[in-house]
């Protein structure tokens, strides 16, 4: 399969690759993100966030939220990076102060389409997200 | 975005590294949303530091901050904590939660914010008619745009707190009169007893559900300063709605009136508020809570009117209040009063973000909407709302 590339908008810069962990429905960090773990809790499993590209639609719930991704940094765990479609304070405060790249402007169909791909690479000064089999 | 030297300076490290970081956070985010430039606030109030809430992941964040040197740089206070600091153990909080919750408590107190512990800053320090603040309790900063006409988002726990280290916030949002045009207008059919606070709390949990955001606009009821605060708390609870246009009470409602030119109409059925309300118990309580947000002085001095005719209560009645506000009462020895008829005052937290109540009551009464929407879903709780006018008759044991 080719790599596909995908325009987003760049919040908190940086240059990222990773293996990617996407989810196709809103997460709120509070409650479904274990910092100290590093993990993320869908439906009964844990699936690790250190290091990947981490991919979803947007933020919803608790302005906690935060903190939680605040901590992911503190405890050695955070992802490279976070693509969503729609950023909102929450998630950019958390990611300014975890110095986490974040980029938005993904639509929720090419999340949908991205369990095609493994790996991606964001190239921050280029606005580029690059997905690969 | 444009910014002016200090604040490039301060961003570079100037004030040290607390402040330059507090300061990215606000301009990222302001640049995200559109802002053009950063503005100075008089007052900052920070939500999100119980225990409770927050866990590890906040205590983690804001000791970090302290080490780099974190100080407030304007006037700032802060929201309920989980517990009274001085009555935890008799309310059965462990140890462990206390000392958790202290060691926040004296991270914030280093960083200079006052020891507050309320949900209503705006009765220590009262916002002026275009005030620009930075807010993060969603019931204060619906009261401080809605009552006091100040000007504040709702900037959610860690934001808030970077705007307290750097006495500024972004020009985005309700900052600017363009996002302050009212939206909807809410048509009550039928009259509701909105002088009681806990009808006023009903119908903005109704407005709250039915608008989910927008900017509504209500004409010609009559609320009183504790219904007004009871709606804004409700509606901003169960929806995001931080600015109401009250007439006779917002300050710029007049100039908001100028603005709408097209304004869609909401109707509200005097039925839908009433049957939120219970005027009589079908089953009994565990507790009735009153004081979310914290109940005033002028609040608990009527809630004695109606308590005292009681030599003990039936079913016992907890009111949280603010720190400020149990100083003054016990100074004039209501709280010994409330105490010997079988009621609890307690201060600094509140029921929703203690953990003392789920583990105690299953069921429960409140006099706010904004109560009934959190309640079930922090504490598990079955969450019923009774009038306020009558907590007498409800709490009281029945005369023989």
């Amino acid at each position: 399969m080719r790599e596909k590339e995908i325009r987003v908008r760049i919040i908190v810069e940086g240059n990222a690759e990773g293996e990617i962990l996407v989810y196709p429905k809103p997460i709120s960090f509070l409650g479904e993100v274990d910092p100290k773990k590093g993990v993320f809790l869908s439906g009964g499993k844990e699936l690790s966030l250190k290091g990947k590209v981490f991919i979803f639609p947007n933020l919803r719930g608790s302005t906690v939220g935060s903190y939680v991704i605040y901590a992911l940094r503190y405890y050695g765990n955070a992802p490279s990076a976070i693509i969503v479609s729609r950023a909102d304070p929450i998630l950019i405060a958390g990611a300014v102060l975890a110095d986490i790249p974040l980029a938005e402007g993904i639509s929720e169909d090419e999340i949908s389409d991205i369990g095609k791909f493994s790996k991606a690479v964001l190239e921050g000064n280029a606005g580029l997200l690059k997905l690969l089999p | 975005m444009y910014l002016t030297r200090e604040e490039e300076a301060i961003l570079n490290g100037k004030l040290g590294e607390a402040t330059a970081s507090a300061l990215k956070v606000i301009v990222k985010v302001g640049e995200a949303l559109g802002a053009e430039r950063l503005v100075e606030i008089p007052h900052a109030h920070a939500s999100g530091l119980s225990y409770m809430t927050i866990g590890d992941a906040g205590l983690t964040f804001l000791k970090s901050f302290l080490e780099k040197g974190a100080k407030v740089r304007t006037f700032s206070t802060v929201n309920p904590i989980g517990m009274d600091l001085e009555l935890w153990k008799i309310l059965g909080i462990s140890k462990e939660f206390a000392e958790k919750q202290s060691e926040i408590v004296n991270a914030i107190i280093e960083m200079g914010f006052e020891p507050t512990f309320t949900c209503t800053p705006y009765l220590i320090r009262k916002p002026a008619m275009g005030e620009h603040l930075a807010w993060g309790e969603s019931s204060a900063v619906a009261m401080a745009n809605t009552y006091y006409g100040g000007r504040t988002n709702r900037e959610g726990g860690p934001l808030a707190l970077m705007s307290a280290l750097t006495g500024r916030t972004y020009m985005a949002g309700l900052h600017l009169d363009e996002n302050r045009i009212p939206t909807h207008e809410i048509v009550i059919d039928g009259s509701i007893e909105l002088s009681d606070p806990a009808y006023a709390g009903a119908l903005g949990y109704v407005v709250g559900e039915k608008l989910r955001g927008g900017i509504p606009l209500i004409r010609n009821v009559r609320m009183g300063f504790d219904s007004i605060k009871s709606y804004t708390a409700a509606a901003a609870a169960s929806g995001d709605v931080a600015l109401t246009y009250i007439e006779g009470v917002t300050p710029d409602y007049e100039w908001a009136i100028r603005q709408a030119s097209s304004i869609e109409r909401v109707h509200v059925e005097k039925r839908e508020v009433a049957e939120l309300v219970k005027t009589k118990l079908d089953e009994d309580v565990d507790a009735i809570f009153i004081g979310c947000p914290h109940a005033d002085v002028d609040e608990v001095l009527s809630i004695y009117a109606m308590l005292s005719k009681c030599k003990k209560l039936r079913i016992p009645v907890w009111i949280s209040t603010s720190r400020n506000a149990y100083m003054k009462l016990k100074d004039i020895g209501v709280i010994e009063k409330l105490e010997a008829i079988g009621a609890f005052v307690i201060r600094d937290t509140c029921p929703v973000v203690s953990p003392f109540v789920e583990a105690r009551f299953k069921s429960i009464a409140v006099t706010s909407g904004k109560g009934f929407f959190y309640l079930p879903k922090m504490q598990k709780s079955r969450t019923i709302i009774i009038p306020f006018n009558r907590i007498g008759e409800i709490a009281c044991e029945k005369k023989k």
